[in-house]
């Protein structure tokens, strides 16, 4: 069930109503989330079910924690193995890339998240869920289930348990959460939508010039940003109107200087399960140069994996390794100012997503080959000017910034003042309109594939 | 009692917030259709027409919008009614030669600004050189098979006073059963004696019932002028399935190998049972009566009647057996129309020379426009060959 549809927008009311209404709504949300799942096919749900009822006879019937873990990451990894990477091991065609949607809804996420749980768990750093009910509202609670973010129990399920409690709730952030679902649903349908068209032509007709190859990797920078944020900021919106608190996805990432920085803003909840369950576990920083260099170019290797049963994306997360490292490397002996540092970095940023969109390393490869070619900055006949493609990049810029704003926490406090029917009623209805705008093609949220 | 005035306000205030998102949109929405955003953001569809009790639907002078469907494109219906060109006269100056150029959504042309549809570029070649003289008058609309193109010529065209009527049509509207079904459409219907008359079934739907009526005329301006009414409008159109989300969340079901006919041996073959064999015997029934009509309908008048049939499919040459089975068709049609003295213009066959290529196969690059070159209306190559042919064939019949 898309986010950006009636069907979504219903359930969202309905839920919302039971929650307001309901001393003990975990129940309710249980069955939202089974009619959520649901609307992507037996299959998906079949799977999803059994990933869910195999994880709880994990942590039931199995005690001692290293065999725990085993079973967890069997399960869970193997899981994600079967579905997106068999074939990229023993062949049949590219399972798990950028347009591939025959994998079960979600799976990279609720695995994630369930190989999370079972490690939290065996730390100590979260207490077990008390029942079965609780830890399958954890696992499917539907406004993260399918692209995030990834929650951790030892912030989610207390909430979750919370709603099992009887205990009163008040619902005090409903302006904010409303406001964030029709800022993600602008991102989605307005801006994210719009850019499709435009890059999904260049990307499937390989560029002409410079000039059209980087104007289709920015706007592809942009066009993922807004569709997968949009996605982030209406799950946490539907979140806070069901008095639950998601954790943050996306911090302006475009704002950043370097990589590490974009990493800190770029789905948030992704980089932070590979830093503490990848990334340290495996050494860190520590060691040799060489040792701590292969375990952070493979850390990112692995997390450009995640995404897909393909090359291009290993290229991806292995290039961001490599960059950090180069960074790491010369922090100490190269200071670039600001206005050089950032431009620079934009730039590796958006070559970098040329990977990601890629369908193969070759044609990335020819892509960037355009971007580089210099004496070819010729604007292709019938193309959008340069002029109108330079202020359209600029408003996109700005809109990021004054997302930046937005996100202070000032905004909250605005927002509790104006806390009222009338921003509800003003809200509700922007977004309605916005999910009554017509597509001329459909555009699942990109995360969704992965 | 203070409870209750508190919990009435609080829905006005609701109420309230809900209407201030109406305006902000519908504001936000004429901004974007106002600036150079138009080619990138949302935009609504225009309604370019409304119900006609004649010819089933007609324009509203006047309308424009951006056209969205396959390319965008902003489009203006003139003030007499008309797909272009703008600020044409009902009368035609002297020494001026005046096409009547009839058609469907091909010839209507709304995937492109009028001055890049084919004729609007037939009248610039035809006047290029300083040889001002002709106008193209472009009466084609959506939808229009060949018994609503007549009585739009009728109904419009005629007053225009033409010299030479044109129209561009595909030979498949002959075999769609389209010309024999008056429910949405005027269309000729059994006269009881074993004849064919025009029937107009589509008169009792409730739209054209009420086009005319207070509440109708209300709600097409309403519909015409706001964009947010015409969302709710065209979403309200839309099945239950597509409203909620639900086809964008179904998988697409695995596809099947489809074994492309590149030889168009079932459309030659189907072409051929109509006009030589004369099958099916409605078909060929009602088809002969349009043809009789259309000829009738000069009246006296001096005009040369064309009919361009487009999309006749043109096999390879290694297609041979199916290449003679065209030419046949082709003769027969053009010796059927001879008889009523129409003349013809073989579309397809001249867009195969012009163009260079072995069929129509090789021709759909005309067609389509970004990712979807290939499929659906003309794009601005499509339309500048198709006006470079129509030019030599009515040069000739103009004397230029």
């Amino acid at each position: 069930m898309p986010f950006n549809s009636l069907a979504f927008l219903i359930l969202l009311t309905t839920s919302w109503l039971l929650v307001v209404w309901l001393r003990r709504p975990a129940y309710a949300l249980i069955v939202a989330s089974l009619v959520f799942y649901l609307f992507a096919g037996p299959l998906d749900t079949t799977v999803f079910l059994l990933t869910v009822g195999l994880n709880w006879l994990i942590q039931l019937f199995i005690m001692r924690p290293r065999w725990r873990i085993t079973a967890a990451v069997l399960l869970n990894i193997g899981l994600i193995f079967a579905f997106k990477y068999k074939n990229l091991l023993f062949g049949g065609g590219m399972a798990g890339s950028y347009t591939d949607t025959g994998l079960p809804l979600g799976i990279s996420f609720y695995c994630f998240q369930a190989l999370a749980y079972h490690i939290d768990v065996i730390r100590h750093q979260a207490a077990p869920a008390r029942s079965f009910a609780s830890f399958f509202l954890f696992k499917s609670f539907f406004p993260q289930l399918v692209a995030g973010p990834i929650v951790r129990a030892p912030q989610f399920l207390p909430q979750i348990e919370r709603l099992f409690s009887g205990n009163r709730r008040r619902l005090r952030l409903i302006a904010y959460g409303l406001v964030l679902c029709l800022l993600g649903l602008f991102k989605k349908v307005v801006l994210a939508d719009s850019l499709a068209p435009i890059v999904d032509e260049i990307f499937v007709a390989s560029p002409e010039s410079a000039y059209q190859a980087w104007l289709g990797a920015v706007l592809f920078a942009f066009q993922i940003y807004f569709d997968f944020s949009g996605y982030s900021d209406i799950a946490i919106g539907a979140a806070y109107l069901l008095g639950l608190r998601l954790p943050l996805n996306f911090l302006t990432p475009y704002m950043s200087t370097g990589p590490r920085d974009f990493w800190q803003r770029w789905h948030i909840s992704l980089s932070t399960w590979i830093r503490d369950y990848l990334y340290i576990p495996l050494g860190g920083g520590r060691g040799g140069w060489l040792r701590a260099a292969a375990v952070l170019v493979g850390s990112m290797a692995l997390a450009g994996l995640w995404h897909g049963a393909n090359g291009t994306f290993v290229i991806w997360g292995a290039g961001w390794g490599i960059y950090i490292l180069i960074c790491r490397s010369l922090r100490d002996r190269v200071m670039l100012p600001l206005a050089l540092r950032w431009p620079l970095h934009m730039a590796i940023v958006v070559m970098l997503w040329v990977f990601f969109r890629s369908p193969s390393f070759g044609f990335a490869l020819d892509y960037l080959t355009v971007m580089l070619d210099v004496t070819a900055w010729t604007v292709p006949v019938g193309g959008i000017s340069p002029i109108l493609s330079g202020i359209g990049i600029a408003g996109l810029f700005l809109l990021h910034a004054a997302e930046y704003r937005l996100n202070r926490r000032s905004t909250l406090f605005v927002l509790r003042r104006w806390n009222g029917p009338f921003l509800w009623g003003l809200c509700i209805g922007l977004s309605l309109l916005l999910i009554l705008l017509p597509s001329s093609n459909a555009n699942p949220f990109i995360y969704f594939r992965f | 009692m203070k409870s209750r005035r508190i919990r009435l306000a609080a829905v006005a205030l609701f109420v309230g917030g809900g209407l201030c998102a109406a305006l902000m949109a519908e504001a936000c929405l004429k901004v974007i259709a106002a600036t150079p955003l138009w080619r990138v953001l949302p935009v609504i569809e225009p309604i370019l027409g409304q119900p006609d009790p004649q010819t089933g639907y007609a324009f509203t002078p006047g309308v424009s919008g951006i056209w969205v469907r396959e390319n965008r494109a902003r489009v203006q219906i003139t003030e007499l009614g008309l797909r272009g060109p703008q600020g044409i006269t009902q009368a035609k100056a002297p020494g001026t030669v005046r096409i009547a150029l009839l058609g469907d959504s091909v010839t209507e042309a709304l995937q492109v600004e009028y001055a890049a549809s084919f004729g609007a570029l037939l009248q610039a070649r035809l006047n290029h050189g300083g040889s001002a003289g002709t106008e193209v008058i472009n009466l084609a609309m959506s939808g229009n098979g060949p018994l609503r193109q007549l009585m739009r010529l009728e109904q419009r065209g005629y007053s225009f006073d033409p010299d030479i009527v044109l129209s561009v049509t595909s030979p498949f509207d002959f075999l769609s059963g389209e010309l024999r079904d008056d429910r949405l459409n005027p269309a000729y219907v059994p006269d009881g004696s074993g004849g064919w008359m025009r029937g107009y079934a589509f008169r009792k739907r409730f739209s054209v019932r009420q086009a005319d009526t207070l509440a109708g005329r209300v709600f097409l301006d309403a519909v015409q002028r706001f964009d947010l009414v015409r969302l709710l409008y065209l979403r309200s159109r839309d099945p239950l399935s597509k409203l909620m989300g639900i086809e964008a969340s179904a998988r697409a079901p695995a596809s099947s190998p489809v074994v492309a006919d590149t030889c168009f041996t079932a459309d030659l073959r189907n072409l051929q049972r109509l006009w030589q064999n004369h099958e099916p015997a409605q078909d060929w029934q009602v088809t002969g009566k349009f043809f009789d009509e259309l000829a009738a309908s000069r009246a006296g008048r001096p005009v040369k009647l064309v009919y361009a049939l487009r999309d006749l499919p043109m096999p390879p040459a290694r297609c041979a057996s199916q290449r003679a089975q065209r030419a046949a068709v082709i003769d027969t049609i053009e010796d059927a129309l001879a008889t009523r003295q129409i003349g013809f213009i073989d579309l397809e066959k001249q867009l195969v020379d012009i163009v260079g290529v072995d069929g129509s196969a090789d021709l759909r690059v005309l067609r389509g426009f970004g990712l979807q070159i290939g499929q659906g209306h003309l794009n601005h190559e499509g339309h500048r060959r198709y006006a470079e042919v129509l030019q030599t064939a009515v040069a000739e019949l103009i004397g230029r």
